[in-house]
């Protein structure tokens, strides 16, 4: 699982690319982890790349969405492949996250 | 679609996470050699990740112990993968799923890999058997 991140204005767009499963969702975490202590008003996961979720991910994923909740920071996921998007339904995370088709949605969708 | 069912395909391997890729690879292979769709391929690999997963975490109690994973092409129609260890009594299926409605303050961590395993396979089926637990998962192949 590759991350890659860059700032646009306030906000950070996270690129993650490979598989978030048990496997990768540790490293997941303490890579999150960085991007998180630095200042943004909030985070754009760009999951286009990212062609396969298990629970571990899902786990992933909402602890960082509570932590942003906490803080009032917004975060946005775009690009999810069908198989995503079946977790993502299955497990309820659709109603749960602000998901968008692409990055270019999900940049207009935290303006 | 093959027109000869396939032959059964297994794997024996140390219940650790270290071996989670090698029982993955077989089950996506069997599955999309079965005919299976390549997203409904994915979402049974999901399946099996989280039934192994499982396995690892509770069944020997994080010790070492052994998982036997087996692909087979029946009953006709159906693609089945059954997981045996012979760890402690344990059924991954009891366990009582966590709400999906609630929002993410409330939403509890966790708890999602059964939801999945039965989402992605049409049956799931767990059984306590001398000294064995097997589990298994059937998923129709549409012709």
């Amino acid at each position: 699982m590759d991350i890659s991140a860059q700032q646009q204005g306030k906000l950070w767009v996270i690129t993650i690319q490979g598989r978030l499963d048990t496997i990768g969702a540790p490293e997941f975490d303490r890579e999150m982890a960085q991007y998180l202590e630095q200042p943004a008003e909030g985070y754009l996961l760009d999951l286009s790349g990212m062609e396969y979720i298990s629970s571990a991910g899902l786990r992933s994923l909402l602890v960082m969405a509570k932590r942003l909740g906490n803080t009032g920071q917004k975060l946005v996921l775009c690009g999810l492949n069908d198989l995503v998007n079946e977790v993502f339904e299955i497990s309820g995370f659709k109603t749960l996250f602000t998901i968008c088709q692409d990055r270019e949605q999900g940049l207009a969708q935290m303006a | 679609m093959p027109v000869a069912p396939l032959p059964p395909d297994q794997v024996t391997v140390p219940a650790d996470l270290g071996h989670l890729a090698r029982v993955l690879t077989m089950v996506l292979d069997y599955a999309r050699a079965a005919g299976l769709d390549p997203v409904s391929a994915v979402a049974l690999e999901v399946a099996a990740e989280e039934v192994f997963v499982n396995i690892v975490n509770y069944a020997y109690d994080g010790g070492a112990g052994e998982v036997e994973v087996i692909c087979r092409q029946e009953p006709p129609g159906f693609l089945e993968i059954q997981f045996r260890d012979r760890g402690r009594r344990f059924n991954p299926l009891q366990k009582t799923p966590p709400a999906t409605t609630t929002d993410v303050e409330h939403r509890q961590v966790g708890g999602m890999g059964i939801p999945l395993v039965r989402a992605f396979a049409d049956q799931v089926e767990y059984q306590r058997r001398d000294g064995y637990n097997i589990l298994t998962l059937r998923k129709r192949i549409e012709p």
